[in-house]
């Protein structure tokens, strides 16, 4: 009898994860899941756009501080980004609009930041909650110079979390769905000169 | 005696004039007569020939333009001027009128239909031709003219801007909604304009309420 529980309980407790995780989940086309991944990877396309603004020190203060606000729109909220340098140990992480501020206010004189290679190295996957989620990884690569001082530049490769879900919204009245991404915590995992 | 003379005469003069009278219908019945002589009955008949198969055509016709409908009915008003006292062509004529006052309105409604699309389209590509300003302007200042200048295309500065990524089934899926301020100031920090216009939703004033995209990809 003892042994018979020992068998059904833990049955019981896995078909009841499948049944609420399939009901979570919304079957898709794999078109329209190839529109969300594209969807995804336009919004890590446009922050890096975002970061190439807000470090640029002919941008200025209003339409950075403005972009800035755009840029944290583009994450959920509480995410971190980390941060690493060639002349130090270990990655320092920060709030992502404590990060464009920092990046913003970067004692240099020319600041140039460019990002490439941007691509899923885990796909996004729904989970059962009906989030899905992905890795994007990109490199990026930074030249800081000053006229009267040391320059620096360096080449990271960074793990950004992205994360998709179905929301909905009432505009006038009117049900709106749409698929909402965020980003999340931005990773360092390699620097490189 | 007297009344009798003239009752007499009177009865002689109505005689006269009836034999005048009857000559007289007698000749115009005999003109007549030689009005229709075999040739001239052939002409008539071929000219009500040639109405008829004037009708079938116009009848029978496909028209394309308002104009070619104008040209029917001038045709149309000849005929009927012509007076032909005939039972066939008069059914006829009042088919073509018919025909031609369905065409007319089919026509009118048609070329209403193309005139408003190429309103839409001239306005679309307009807007477009902003965005594409918006995208490429060579320094943020022009950047923030063009956005101005289009701003007042719109309701408000928060104006619903809906983004299709997909569509299946007649069911699109959409990026988060976002206003026409936020989305110009995308098209000028990013340097592209990557969706298609459409649809546009207008308030009352004629100004752009909502707008709606399709990403261009």
């Amino acid at each position: 009898m003892y042994q018979k529980l020992i068998y059904t309980i833990p049955t019981l407790l896995l078909t009841c994860v499948l049944f609420f995780s399939a009901t979570a989940q919304e079957e898709i086309s794999p078109e329209r899941k190839a529109a969300i991944d594209s969807l995804a990877l336009e919004k890590v396309r446009d922050l890096s756009r975002y970061i190439s603004i807000i470090g640029n020190k002919e941008t200025p203060f209003s339409e950075g501080s403005r972009v800035i606000d755009r840029a944290v729109e583009l994450f959920s909220d509480g995410s971190e980004i980390g941060v690493s340098s060639l002349f130090r140990q270990g990655i320092r992480t920060f709030e992502v609009r404590r990060y464009f501020e920092r990046l913003m206010a970067l004692n240099y004189d020319r600041v140039t930041i460019e990002w490439f290679n941007i691509q899923y190295i885990s796909d996004l996957e729904l989970q059962p909650d009906g989030t899905y989620v992905g890795v994007i990884t990109i490199f990026q690569r930074f030249e800081g110079f000053s006229d009267d001082g040391p320059s620096y530049k360096d080449t990271t490769k960074k793990d950004i979390t992205v994360y998709v879900k179905r929301k909905s919204t009432q505009i006038s009245g009117r049900i709106i769905e749409f698929w909402d991404v965020l980003l999340g915590d931005i990773r360092v995992t390699e620097t490189m000169p | 005696m007297i009344q009798n003379k003239f009752s007499i005469s009177s009865l002689f003069f109505s005689l006269a004039l009836c034999s005048v009278l009857v000559v007289g219908v007698g000749c115009k019945g005999k003109k007549k007569i030689v009005d229709t002589t075999p040739q001239e009955s052939s002409a008539a008949e071929q000219q009500m020939a040639k109405v008829k198969s004037a009708l079938m055509a116009l009848l029978n016709a496909d028209y394309t333009s308002i104009r070619q409908v104008e040209d029917a009915e001038r045709e149309l008003a000849e005929i009927k001027g012509m007076g032909i006292g005939d039972t066939e062509i008069a059914s006829l004529i009042l088919d073509v009128e018919d025909k031609l006052a369905r065409e007319r309105e089919r026509l009118s409604k048609k070329d209403a239909e193309a005139k408003a699309k190429a309103e839409k389209d001239a306005f679309n590509n307009n807007l477009n031709s902003l965005f594409n300003d918006i995208a490429s302007a060579s320094s943020t200042n022009i950047a923030n003219m063009k956005i101005e200048e289009a701003l007042n295309m719109f309701s408000s500065r928060d104006a619903l801007v809906l983004i299709a990524i997909s569509q299946e089934n007649g069911k699109k899926d959409y990026d988060r909604p976002t206003t026409i301020t936020k989305y110009l100031n995308y098209l000028k920090d990013q340097k592209k304009n990557p969706n298609m216009i459409d649809k546009i939703n207008f308030d009352a004033q004629g100004k752009i309420k909502e707008l709606e995209l399709t990403k261009s990809n």
